[in-house]
């Protein structure tokens, strides 16, 4: 299969994963109290299970502490003490590139 | 027409930040696929017909690397299944948009997207607000990502490694991440899910993930229920 018939077959494969429980919500009634907490836990859950696997692999090579995890623990911190987002992101790099400059 | 205005403003507002990111990961994405061979027009359209970074760098990968089809396209997809747990998040609200919105909205859903309009949802339930904040938030961030696609494939060659540019995906999931975390049963969501998708790391790529996510739910749901019967 050529490249491009493969990256379309991967985009609509994605595109339907997107809307599938979406496509049902019209059929849904009621949402039950424990389905509602289950649907209020998926992105912490998801969000820090993707960030435990890019701070932790480099491909398939485990990475061990470096600057990366000290700068993630430098912007989180930076985050919950000042809910502000835009500031964490932009301090990131500049925290990174620092740390390394350093060791 | 003013509330319609306002709500768009919203979400191009919170996502700003973001979107600053995904031009340089764009880069990053396109100059990785005209390295591997893949022509400029079916690396470019990958950011249209996929628009998910991770799965897109994995796809082009295991073309150049020879691997079949089925391989190539099963390992993108599964490493994009976490945007079933979105879908699933966004449906009660999804459900009062007409389908042409749903369908529509349902392809902007990028991590970004998703999460920020599954806080904002919660604050704000009217559907109009919702489906203008995130039509905003969702294309302001998939222009940029469009934009650096292109510029990369078209310039290929290589980002100075110094610059360290793979740490934007942990920095941008953190910044995400740290604002959900509004409770105690959703920071144990949140630990339980990286200890499992670490401890299941050997498993492709996007089945750890799936398998964190599974597990830091079960676990944030059984103490969030366990609160509200003993406060």
């Amino acid at each position: 299969m050529s490249p491009l018939a493969q990256i379309l077959v991967a985009g609509v494969g994605t595109y339907l994963i997107r809307i599938s429980f979406i496509a049902l919500a019209g059929r849904l009634g009621e949402i039950p109290p424990r389905v509602d907490t289950m649907l209020s836990m998926i992105p912490p859950a998801v969000l820090a299970s993707i960030t435990a696997n890019s701070l932790f692999f480099d491909g398939d090579a485990w990475r061990g502490p470096d600057e990366w995890h000290v700068a993630i623990v430098v912007v989180a911190l930076i985050s919950w003490r000042t809910n502000n987002v835009a500031l964490c992101l932009f301090v990131g790099m500049p925290t990174l590139w620092t740390l390394a400059a350093l060791t | 027409m003013i509330e319609r205005r306002t709500a768009m403003a919203e979400g191009v507002r919170r996502i700003f930040p973001f979107s600053l990111i995904a031009g340089p990961f764009g880069l990053v994405y396109g100059a990785t696929a005209a390295d591997r061979g893949i022509d400029d027009v079916p690396a470019i359209l990958a950011s249209v017909a996929i628009l998910a970074g991770a799965s897109q760098i994995a796809l082009v990968e295991l073309i150049d690397e020879g691997a079949t089809w089925v391989i190539a396209v099963a390992t993108a997809l599964v490493i994009n299944l976490r945007f079933a747990l979105y879908s699933a998040s966004l449906s009660p609200d999804f459900r009062r948009f007409s389908p042409g919105w749903r369908f529509g909205l349902g392809y902007l859903l990028t991590d970004q997207t998703a999460v920020l309009s599954i806080a904002e949802y919660a604050q704000r339930p009217d559907p109009h607000y919702q489906r203008w904040f995130t039509l905003g938030a969702g294309l302001w961030f998939v222009m940029p990502w469009w934009v650096g696609t292109t510029v990369g494939v078209l310039l290929g060659g290589d980002i100075p490694a110094d610059w360290q540019i793979g740490f934007a995906v942990p920095l941008m999931f953190t910044a995400l991440l740290v604002p959900t975390i509004t409770s105690r049963p959703k920071l144990a969501a949140a630990l339980v899910g990286g200890a499992v998708a670490l401890a299941t790391a050997s498993l492709p790529e996007g089945v750890n993930i799936m398998l964190g996510a599974v597990a830091g739910i079960a676990v944030g749901t059984t103490l969030a229920e366990r609160q509200a019967v003993t406060p």
